[in-house]
């Protein structure tokens, strides 16, 4: 093994140029796949950190649907739903979740989007705002760091109100010219299918930043629960609030099929006359409060907060198991889901990122196995003689084997050793993100790299892949030459 | 035999003949009474109307409108009158034109016959006029059953883009010939929404449906039951169809 060794590392040497050509490729390959996963590691790590402490807690439960609904709104294309299915049964599910042992906190939301209007009459004018409708002290006990407030305060319970991001703030003031201050009211415009256009005027009760940077987040605004349902024309009647005959629902509880379809047929009289009172309705009650309890099921999702976020898997799978034993159209989903595809980016990142390593390493066991078919051909008298003089296949094989081996190893330890340096580096002086993409991508301004461990075992795994499959062909090829050929060639 | 059996083979033809000419319908007919039906060209109409909608897994939700029609100048108002909180909202068309009023904020927004009254699958073109004559025509008529009846299914194809569905098909009563089901297709041929109208009230001699069961096909389990009541071809007056009218009641 010593001689053949030996060998391999003389004709290494004999190729100079080559073999710098090959380590050097199979070098950056390991360096960008171990340096890689480390920034993909702390990048993800970090989105994962914010929205958990921020934004989705640990598990979400929404509605199940083919436009899933998150903290950023519905996934559907129509803008006109964008507080998405409300939770079925809301009440039931509401009591079951909070009822779990694991779950530390629960946060109902409705996520909507309006524009903070200041239109004149012939110029419309105004800045996107997307909200959030909560409840203050469940949202404040879910996430009871993330806000720092700049001016005034946080909204209270049943208070009608808006606290609107600092982003905003400056935005408005950017490109309109208006400053907005806590104490001053905001004219929302916001549109709906079911509601139509609706346009509240609601008092800015604060003026916050989240004290973890999320750039994904940042421009949120928060408002109370009767004003975002009212908007969002998630304010109807029931039962219980309209008084119906029972006739009213006679072909909903009976469900009419076709084979017996029942048919009635009435004279009326014309109604007489209408008086001038018919045309003159009384005035609206808005009493919103009234309609809006907490258990009148108009909400989004819920928001779960576990004691320990390893119990996410479990609890979720438990719900969902619950949820399915009681027949309710409800679904538990985890951070990622809850995120509205912030998962979904750090994973095209990393799939994009996996491709460009394979690629690397196709072409280095392509480089490699071209070379070394050179380096055979260059070396036929060698191969033969050494056949002729009793060399069995596996000791030609082996030879070839250990260069290719060599070479990969000893370049690839080179890569590794460089990623760790400057992951090292970049951690503690740490990476600035150079605009708004690559914060959402970092989780935040800067990205401080961790090493990876399964960065530098993947690595590993490449550099003996590399060296075994680029030997494959020169090694057959090698074994090709008969001994014959090494009297032939000159 | 073979000379009996000509003339018999001539008679059998003749009266198969006879029969069919007997059964096939009036196409021109059964436009003309669909359109008696829907619109009322000669007179104002007002209604009121229950809509409860169900989804599952949610509470069912009710409203309950006032509609005013003037189908000759193709002019409609509707205003909420239940829940209370949502009461005074309207709707306003005139023409081409429609406008959503919201009394809270006292402001008119763009709006479509075509959307959903209030999230159920009662669409705002189901209270207003439709000259079913001038929207769509009729491509196929076959006898069949429903339930009792004997009744014509049409196939109807839309003549614009201006209402709301492209492909109706109808199942009338051969004898009055009184829509009692409906399918309403998109583009695409996708059965989008059935409805059942299971009652009829008969007010001036003119036929208005007094209850009609709407079940959406695209979203199992919802579906929107809407009755009506206090019918009336009384005159209403020329202010109620205006904007000022929503604002004032509004208030």
């Amino acid at each position: 093994m010593a001689v053949l060794f030996r060998i391999a590392l003389r004709n290494l040497k004999e190729h100079r140029g080559k073999t710098l050509i090959v380590g050097v490729l199979v070098a950056l390959g390991v360096f960008i796949l171990v340096a890689g996963n480390s920034f993909m590691h702390a990048a993800a790590e970090g989105t994962r950190r914010v929205f958990i402490d921020n934004f989705t807690g640990h598990v979400m439960v929404r509605a199940q649907s083919d436009v899933p609904v998150s903290i950023a709104g519905s996934s559907g294309m129509n803008l006109d739903d964008f507080a998405g299915e409300r939770v079925p049964h809301y009440l039931e599910v509401f009591e079951y979740v909070s009822s779990l042992p694991e779950v530390e906190s629960v946060n109902p939301q409705i996520p909507f989007i309006v524009q903070v209007d200041y239109s004149t009459p012939d110029r419309n004018r105004g800045a996107y705002l997307p909200l959030l409708g909560v409840e203050p002290e469940s949202y404040l006990r879910m996430f009871p760091d993330s806000l720092t407030l700049l001016e005034g305060r946080f909204l209270q319970p049943g208070e009608q109100g808006v606290v609107l991001h600092q982003e905003l703030i400056d935005q408005v003031r950017d490109e309109l010219g208006i400053h907005i201050s806590s104490g001053d009211s905001v004219k929302l415009r916001g549109i709906t299918q079911a509601a139509g256009m609706r346009i509240r005027e609601v008092p800015v009760v604060g003026i916050y930043k989240f004290t973890l940077e999320a750039p994904a987040m940042d421009g949120i605004g928060f408002i109370d629960v009767q004003t975002i349902r009212s908007m969002a024309g998630m304010v109807v009647g029931t039962q219980v609030q309209v008084e119906i005959d029972r006739d009213d629902t006679s072909l909903l509880d009976a469900d009419p099929a076709d084979e017996e379809f029942t048919f009635t047929f009435e004279d009326f009289e014309d109604e007489p006359a209408a008086g001038d009172d018919y045309f003159i309705i009384e005035e609206a009650d808005f009493d919103l409060a009234a309609y809006t309890q907490p258990d009148s099921g108009t909400w989004s999702y819920i928001l779960l907060k576990l004691q320990d976020e390893r119990q996410a898997e479990g609890v979720i799978d438990r719900i969902n198991r619950e949820m399915d034993r009681r027949g309710y159209p409800v679904e538990a989903v985890d951070w990622a889901a809850a995120s509205s595809g912030m998962a979904g980016i750090i994973q095209a990142f990393n799939v994009f990122f996996l491709v460009v390593v394979i690629i690397i390493t196709i072409v280095s066991i392509i480089i490699i196995m071209n070379t070394l078919v050179i380096s055979v051909i260059e070396r036929t008298t060698e191969i033969g003689t050494m056949r002729a003089l009793g060399a069995q296949k596996r000791l030609i094989r082996k030879m070839f084997v250990l260069e290719t081996m060599t070479i990969s190893c000893f370049f690839g330890l080179l890569g590794i050793m460089a990623a760790v340096i400057a992951v090292g580096i970049l951690g503690i002086v740490g990476l600035p993100a150079p605009n708004a993409f690559f914060e959402l991508i970092f989780g935040g301004s800067v990205l401080r790299p961790v090493l990876s461990w399964g960065g530098i075992l993947q690595a590993g795994a490449m550099m003996i892949g590399i060296g075994f499959f680029s030997s494959l062909y020169p090694v057959a090829v090698a074994l090709k030459i008969q001994p014959v050929q090494a009297i032939k060639v000159e | 035999m073979k000379v009996k059996s000509v003339p018999l083979l001539v008679l059998m033809l003749i009266v198969s003949w006879t029969g069919l000419t007997a059964q096939t319908p009036d196409r021109a007919e059964i436009l003309d009474s669909l359109d008696r039906q829907s619109s009322y060209r000669d007179t104002d109409f007002s209604a009121e109307y229950t809509i409860v909608s169900e989804k599952p897994g949610q509470e069912r939700s009710v409203f309950q409108v006032r509609s005013f029609r003037r189908d000759s100048s193709d002019s409609f108002v509707m205003v909420i009158l239940e829940p209370r909180v949502r009461r005074g909202e309207g709707y306003l068309q005139l023409g081409e034109t429609a406008w959503s009023y919201d009394p809270e904020s006292r402001e008119f927004g763009v709006f479509s016959m075509k959307e959903n009254f209030q999230d159920s699958e009662a669409r705002n073109s189901d209270f207003s006029s439709l000259t079913v004559s001038e929207s769509y025509e009729i491509t196929d008529i076959q006898q069949a059953r429903l339930g009792s009846f004997d009744v014509y299914l049409l196939d109807l194809k839309a003549l614009n883009d201006r209402v709301t569905f492209p492909r109706i098909r109808f199942w009338v009563r051969q004898d009055n010939y009184l829509v009692l089901k409906e399918e309403m297709y998109s583009l695409s041929g996708r059965l989008m929404r059935t409805g059942l109208i299971t009652s009829y009230a008969r007010v001036s001699g003119r036929f208005v449906p007094t209850k009609i069961l709407y079940v959406d096909n695209l979203n199992q389990g919802e579906r929107t039951e809407i009755t009506a009541r206090n019918i009336s071809f009384q005159d209403i007056p020329d202010s109620v169809f205006t904007r000022s009218y929503l604002e004032r009641i509004g208030r």
